[in-house]
């Protein structure tokens, strides 16, 4: 069984925008959302560090919890989705939420805010698979296509992995032991817990 | 004792798939259609060795030493 | 710090920043510092403009969801590197991007622009249909009256004024033959007045490196770099002007090989570098001779390699000795630890190579600076090995093509020149006569003398005329697919537009050159819609030479028309359309880009571009997934033992099946193999010294293992090679040389019947003694807050006419030697991975605008705090050209004390005006800022008119 996850290489992540830009088009988001964004950590000094973070598709999503429509369903492959037709927009799951994934849409003339749009890991929503309407409401469905996130194919360095938790967490593997180095993972623990088997070891190098 | 054997074969179980249990309300909307259903004609081992295959893509390794 | 405490700290912190997604660090990033700067007035404003055409998700929804997917494949227009891309069209309209992962250059990767590039397919954002400027506002007309009022214009003006007087500035981002056509117009049109991008981002390489070896261009490729054992960038910041190349960069790290960057600025390519070192900006050379001074006193230098490759390394190693640790410290501010740890890398993992671009080639001495890199490499014996070399990245995306084959002023296709013989051999090859080609001209004269360069036709137009050496000056100006806020003195730039008679803009996207016109004048200005490189096909060369066969994934959309259309309608116009197409079959005005391609390689020996025939293009485009990522080479399948794009030079006929050259002057490789070794062209003798190369150093199994010159007709003969040729290759080949005998025979018998090069086998030079430094010697720039430097390193006396106009040195120094006291900080410039040079057609597309809202100077906290200035706020950046630009302040260590950095890639809001109104309606660009080159400031470079850019100065005070 597939669990799919995405993982982020801080040693080959270039701030490039890259996989924000991958999104944009894929799911034609408009102005103002992005489900994905590039942060940066002390930027312009040495030891600068950047990550591609989204929506982390937790084993246990703070969002799904605190949700007061039950709008989240989390699919066989651990991809977490929501129903924008039971979506209130209330911004709940935004404050729950630990890596800012949430979005919220400008909607009307008054900046209400509209329905949560959030990264759906490219496998659509709960509308059929490929229609139009699934594409409208939440982008394109490329896991039922068998193709993974657009965002990761599209990496510039390979930094940011989609897919299968053991098949990403295996080609990082084999970086972070070639490089002897790097084998922390920003935000691992956080989405999938202390305790997944698919975190690499450690290699002794800076934390 | 007997708690500390439940766990671990709790743990057993779920281990596979680094899943744990959660109890959150249950999902009050519309029911999704598995992956594989409209591109693989509901053959999830089909799909599941597509998808395999493509991961691999992300991984330059494959094609360069 | 990457990973967070708890989820409740994450949570409040998300909460605060509602626009930063969580954990803001302390120093802000630029990212953040844009978002935060935009909100409010930004995206309302932004939002706003852009409509609600704009923030529908409209198009691919909009296709129909009937009809067939076809799949388009083509190359991303952004950069040099070349990433493939497969466009997926349904019913003609183009709803999804796919990446390749088959291509071996980019492995289905892309950067911001490379991911971006189906907006393409629906923008509106675009010159939509021709326009007039009448009275200060643009008007919509036919394509047939702006071909009518235009032609009837530009041939008044050649009455009147002579051909000279027009100034075509062509586009690196035109196809291979497109870029080649316009070459043939231009010289139609009786001019040399043409030029292109490369002159302000290359061409000091361009002419150093051929200059040193034979050939300018990349030596080896992207791939290439993942057998480099080190990796030395100075001057190249790729991690945001060449993003995918770094995938080959950090994999190669992750095999061990070490990077070092040696910039001004902390770039992020300095952030996944090894070794990192600050210098003052401009003092490339004596930072480099301070690493080779390293060099030769441990003794890490190749002295086989020196002795039998390469001409004059003594007469460096005299100059190098100067350049002692202290003294590197007091110029370059580098201390001699930290260079001999550079040098100690470079020379203890081997094959080690070095990657240059704008940093080392915008300045008054670029033309040096690259040679003294160049000549790192040579000592240490690099150049001509696998993971070696002296990769040097392009900009554009066909901005080697453009070079190899395009609009360059002082050069026919291929490097020929532009001497008669170089006329004759091409007039040959077009089928037309070179009599009617020199009546066409103003006088032989003119026809033989290099023209006017791009970063000058400013001056063309505003130098007084009895001191520019020709005829007339500038009328009229065409812009072609360029951008004018790449080119420095903006500010006099909108004076010579003032004082033009006419002023022709082509291209598809809003331009700030409609825009800068529209505000400098009322009338006597036309915009004309061409296609993308998306609505048409043709070949286009990467940075590593390797050429790739685009698809036309969609019709040209609106009334816009492909670039060779429009040259084809004005050449209908001019009276010269037969001549120019007279090889290339027209259908509906079009001119075939494949046989276009065909002629290409009927004449362009020199360098190799005649293997490359469009049908072996297309069979490597089809089958990518069969070439090896660290080799380029095919194993098997129909293109076996072929390099990926035949990367130049791909010698002979298509039919030779000559494979490429994936690095240049490899001698560990038969030249049927892709080997070779340096260029004969410099003579056979200097000073009593051979320039041939040593015994032993030639390509595997060259008949010849020894030094040689290149070949022609007379050689052959000595050789008893002759008999080789067919009676039909001798017909041709009498009295020819291997550049010039267009049945290819000299190529093929010296190549696959003896093994040898047909361009002989010689040495490298580290002296070049035909240019005004023949071994590299640091000068300072023209503007330079150092006057203790200006005084010990003076730059170069004034020349009087220098491609066609005076060029001052020594009394622009001299006259602001004290510039230092009224703008004391170093102002440079460069890059962001959002946007493209000039930046229209980036800042057009809402999915690359909405991540770079506003245009920025990176200023020190230091040099911050002594101003007042506190991040975010707006300032007025002041340069000596009397220029004032308000931006915003991105306070930041990124750039030390003395120096501030500005992207280059903004235009639209002129020296605190937003120039929204200027625009022709519907196409402005969604983000507008001051452009960076609005404030620069005079300074050329000394062999190739290369403008300085990358050391200038400013004051900053808040706004």
């Amino acid at each position: 069984m597939a669990r799919m996850k995405f993982l982020c290489d801080s040693e080959r992540c270039i701030e490039c925008n890259g996989c924000v830009t991958a999104c944009k088009n894929e799911h034609e988001t408009p102005w103002g959302i992005s489900r994905r964004r590039v942060v940066t950590l002390g930027d312009g000094k040495p030891g600068e560090k950047t990550i591609s973070v989204a929506c982390m598709h937790c084993s246990d999503a703070p969002c799904m919890a605190v949700c007061p429509t039950d709008c989240f369903y989390r699919t066989d492959e651990g991809v977490v989705l929501h129903d924008k037709d039971l979506c209130i927009g209330c911004g709940y799951c935004f404050y729950a939420c630990p890596f800012g994934a949430p979005q919220f849409p400008q909607a009307g003339n008054f900046g209400q805010r509209g329905k949560m749009d959030k990264c759906t890991f490219c496998a659509g929503g709960p509308e059929k698979d490929g229609s139009d309407e699934e594409y409208k409401k939440y982008g394109r469905n490329r896991l039922a296509e068998g193709k993974l996130p657009l965002c990761a194919e599209m990496c510039s360095t390979k930094a940011l992995l989609a897919g299968d938790a053991d098949v990403i967490s295996e080609i990082f593997r084999e970086r972070a032991l070639r490089r002897g180095k790097g084998g922390e993972l920003w935000g691992w623990k956080q989405a999938y817990g202390a305790d997944g088997a698919p975190e690499p070891a450690k290699q002794g190098g800076k934390t | 004792m007997k708690t500390l054997a439940l766990l671990l074969a709790a743990t057993a179980v779920l281990a596979a798939c680094s899943e744990r249990p959660q109890s959150v309300g249950d999902y009050r909307g519309k029911t999704d259609a598995k992956p594989y259903e409209a591109n693989f004609g509901g053959d999830k081992a089909k799909w599941e060795a597509a998808l395999r295959a493509r991961n691999q893509n992300q991984n330059e390794y494959k094609r360069a030493e | 710090m990457l990973t967070l405490k708890n989820k409740a700290a994450a949570t409040r912190r998300a909460r605060l920043t509602r626009d930063v997604p969580m954990n803001a660090p302390e120093t802000m990033d630029r990212r953040t510092f844009l978002k935060r700067s935009g909100i409010g007035v930004g995206v309302g404003a932004v939002a706003a403009q852009i409509g609600s055409g704009m923030m529908r998700p409209a198009t691919a929804a909009d296709a129909p969801a009937s009809g067939n997917v076809e799949i388009k494949r083509t190359v991303c227009t952004h950069c040099s590197v070349g990433c493939a891309i497969d466009a997926e069209v349904r019913n003609g309209v183009w709803i999804g991007q796919e990446p390749v992962f088959d291509s071996p250059i980019n492995l289905g990767a892309h950067c911001a622009k490379g991911a971006s590039v189906r907006e393409h397919g629906h923008g509106e954002m675009r010159l939509k249909y021709p326009m007039k400027l009448v009275d200060g506002k643009y008007q919509k007309i036919s394509w047939d009256q702006a071909l009518k009022e235009i032609s009837e214009k530009l041939l008044a003006i050649r009455k009147e004024h002579g051909p000279d007087a027009v100034y075509w500035i062509g586009s690196s981002k035109h196809n291979n033959e497109q870029s080649y056509l316009l070459r043939k117009f231009v010289s139609f049109w009786g001019s040399n007045n043409c030029d292109h991008q490369a002159r302000i981002c290359h061409s000091t390489t361009v002419a150093g490196v051929a200059n040193t070896w034979g050939y300018g261009a990349m030596t080896n490729s992207y791939n290439d770099m993942q057998n480099a054992r080190a990796v030395f960038f100075m001057g190249s910041n790729a991690a945001e002007a060449h993003p995918v190349a770094m995938q080959h960069v950090l994999h190669a790290k992750e095999a061990g090989a070490k990077i070092i960057v040696g910039d001004p600025r902390f770039t992020r390519t300095a952030a996944k570098a090894d070794q990192y070192f600050r210098f003052r900006s401009g003092t490339d050379i004596p930072v480099i001779w301070g690493i080779l001074y390293h060099v030769f006193k441990n003794g890490w230098e190749d002295k086989k390699y020196i002795d039998d490759r390469v001409f004059g390394m003594d007469k460096v190693r005299a100059e190098v000795e100067k350049w002692t640790p202290d003294k590197v410290q007091e110029v370059a501010g580098v201390d001699g630890d930290t260079l001999l740890k550079v040098a100690e890398t470079m020379a203890k993992n081997k094959p080690s190579t070095i990657v240059w671009c704008m940093g080392q080639t915008q300045h008054t001495i670029g033309n040096a600076i690259v040679r003294a890199f160049c000549c790192l490499q040579l000592a240490l014996g690099n150049i001509g090995k696998s993971g070696g070399g002296a990769n040097i990245f392009r900009g554009h995306d066909n901005v080697q093509g453009a070079t190899d084959v395009g609009p360059n002023p002082d050069s026919l296709p291929g490097y020929y020149g532009i001497a008669a013989g170089a006329w004759k051999h091409w007039a040959r090859v077009w089928g037309v006569d070179y009599e009617w080609i020199k009546g066409r001209y103003a006088s032989e004269a003119m026809m033989t003398k290099p023209g006017i360069t791009v970063s000058r036709w400013i001056d063309g137009v505003l130098e007084k005329n009895e001191l520019v050496d020709q005829g007339p000056n500038l009328k009229a100006v065409v812009y072609w697919g360029m951008a004018p806020n790449s080119q420095t003195r903006g500010k006099e730039m909108i004076e010579a537009m003032k004082a033009l008679d006419m002023l022709m803009v082509i291209d598809p996207y809003p331009s700030a050159t409609a825009a800068m016109a529209a505000m400098a004048r009322k009338d006597g200005v036309y915009l004309l819609p061409a296609a993308t490189q998306f609505e048409t096909s043709g070949s286009c060369t990467a940075s590593n030479r390797s050429l790739q066969w685009r698809e036309k994934v969609i019709e040209p959309l609106f009334e816009s028309k492909p670039d060779h259309v429009i040259m084809y309608l004005l050449a209908q116009k001019f009276g010269f359309e037969q001549e120019l197409t007279k090889n290339i079959k027209v259908t509906n005005n079009e001119p075939s880009m494949e046989d276009t391609l065909r002629e290409i390689n009927k004449g362009t020996w020199t360098i190799g571009y005649t293997g490359q025939s469009p049908e072996r293009l297309k069979l490597h485009m089809k089958h990518m997934n069969t070439f090896d990522v660290k080799t380029l080479k095919a194993v098997g399948g129909p293109c076996d033992g072929d390099y990926f794009g035949l990367p130049w030079p791909c010698y002979g006929s298509p039919e030779m099946k000559h494979p490429g050259t994936p690095n240049l002057y490899d001698t560990s490789k038969h030249v049927m193999d892709g080997g070779g070794n340096f260029r004969a062209n410099f003579g056979v003798e200097r000073d009593g010294v051979s320039l041939l190369a040593g015994d032993g150093s030639a390509s595997k199994d060259a008949d010849l293992q020894f030094g040689y010159p290149e070949f022609d007709h007379v050689l052959m003969k000595k050789l008893g090679w002759w008999d080789d040729l067919s009676e039909e290759e001798k017909k041709e080949a009498e009295g020819k040389n291997w550049k010039t005998d267009l049945s290819g025979g000299i190529q093929r018998v010296v190549m696959k019947v003896h093994g040898c090069h047909p361009f002989g086998n010689a040495k490298a030079r580290a002296v070049v003694w035909n240019f005004p430094d023949a071994v590299p010697v640091h000068r300072e720039p023209l503007f330079s807050p150092r006057a203790d430097m200006v005084a010990l390193y003076p730059t170069h006396d004034d020349k009087k006419a220098f491609w066609r106009l005076p060029t001052l040195y020594k009394s622009v120094q001299e006259k602001n030697k004290d510039i230092g006291k009224e703008f004391p900080l170093v102002l440079t410039s460069g890059r962001l991975v959002e946007y493209e040079g000039g930046g229209e057609e980036t800042r057009s597309n809402p999915w690359l605008a909405e991540l770079q809202q506003d245009m920025f100077i990176e200023i020190n906290p230091k040099a911050a705090n002594d101003r007042g200035i506190r991040n975010g706020d707006d300032v007025w950046v002041k340069t000596p050209t009397g220029a004032q630009l308000k931006v915003k302040a991105l306070v930041t260590e990124r750039v030390d004390a003395g120096t501030c950095f500005m992207p280059y890639h903004f235009s639209g809001r002129w020296m605190g005006e937003d120039m929204l109104k200027y625009y022709p309606e519907g196409a402005h660009p969604i983000v507008r800022g001051e452009a960076a080159n609005t404030g620069t400031t005079y300074g050329y470079d000394s062999v190739t008119m290369m403008q300085e850019t990358k050391t200038t100065v400013c004051q900053v005070v808040r706004a």
